[in-house]
């Protein structure tokens, strides 16, 4: 048998953020159409999956605190590929978008394909779109640029700050151990440290929280730069920081452009 | 309809509004929520050794 020619495959859908809402006819069909779905969402969407499929199967009890997530998050490549290699046509659903922060199911995938079965991702509406859409925000505006923020504190990066700031996961800002599921207010208070290299402490931010049921509302709160220590946040927060300055002009390639825009290029292709 | 039912129309139908929602829907729907367990996001932690082996440059010359 070629290896192209194995039966099994994994497709790996995206629920989108708000229950009904935003889940695309496609990945809904392969939900419908799969022999087994592994999900890893929000419990009320794995009720709303099993309305869907008749064999839905939570991820969600792999996780533990304490428990190492990279333990975890092999433990759902290993139990997903198991019915794959069983001949099984295994859809993982994940809340949102399924590529974003998510590392489980890009690896499955790379290791699906790897062994030689059919395997892709379906996008969904992730917690960014639902960011901009509810916060009013255009990222094509002035720029946007986006970090996990444990990640963000532990390299160093270069900030641009006349574009939006967003930093995801600011609930575990700072957590090395990849055991935990928050960290203390002395780890966001080390972030708000490293902003105000960048942003003033009175600087306006806000933390965002995406509707999971249509009969909630986002959360859309702004407090200063200073209060993010001491804020209420969930695995589920992100932190927007808006641009504290204006874009800067670069004068030396708008001349360079200028001069360009007086020549006869017609000839020139 | 389910409780689950309900909220996919809310969600799905922009002429379903939750004012139309009867007491007995809006506690079936609370009902259930409170049934739920916690849930934990799929984070993604990447291993600081994965970070680095994406984060190598790479030599071109030993490609040819």
């Amino acid at each position: 048998m070629k290896e192209m020619d194995k039966v099994g495959s994994i497709v790996i859908v995206g629920t989108g953020m708000t229950l009904g809402a935003h889940i695309t006819p496609i990945c809904r069909s392969h939900i419908e159409q799969a022999d087994v779905v592994f999900c890893s969402c929000h419990p009320m969407h794995v009720l709303w999956l099993k309305q869907m499929n008749k064999d839905v199967r939570n991820l969600q009890s792999l996780y533990a605190e304490g428990k190492d997530r990279r333990k975890t998050y092999q433990q759902m490549i290993d139990t997903m590929m198991a019915e794959v290699r069983n001949g099984k046509n295994v859809v993982g659903a994940f809340y949102g978008h399924p590529g974003v922060f998510a590392w489980a199911p890009h690896k499955v995938i790379e290791k699906a394909l790897s062994e030689g079965y059919s395997a892709h991702m379906e996008p969904g509406i992730s917690a960014e779109d639902c960011l901009y859409a509810h916060i009013g925000v255009d990222p094509g505006r002035v720029g946007s640029q986006h970090f996990e923020a444990s990640q963000f504190m532990f390299y160093k990066r270069n900030i641009d700050v006349t574009a939006y700031l967003i930093l995801w996961q600011v609930a575990i800002a700072g957590d090395r151990s990849i055991k935990r599921f928050y960290t203390e207010n002395v780890y966001r208070g080390l972030l708000v440290e490293m902003l105000n290299e960048y942003y003033p402490l009175e600087h306006k931010v806000v933390l965002y929280e995406c509707p999971t049921l249509a009969t909630e509302s986002p959360r859309i709160e702004w407090i200063t730069l200073e209060e993010l220590a001491t804020a209420d946040v969930s695995l589920i927060t992100t932190l927007m920081i808006p641009p504290c300055k204006k874009l800067q002009k670069n004068i030396e390639i708008l001349n360079k452009l200028s001069l360009l825009d007086k020549i006869d290029l017609t000839n020139t292709q | 309809m389910t409780a689950i039912q309900i909220l996919e129309k809310l969600g799905a139908d922009a002429s379903f509004h939750p004012s139309k929602l009867t007491d007995n829907d809006k506690r079936e729907i609370e009902k259930l929520s409170a049934q739920q367990p916690g849930f934990h996001a799929p984070l993604v932690h990447a291993p600081a050794t994965e970070d680095e082996e994406e984060t190598e440059p790479q030599d071109d010359n030993e490609e040819k």
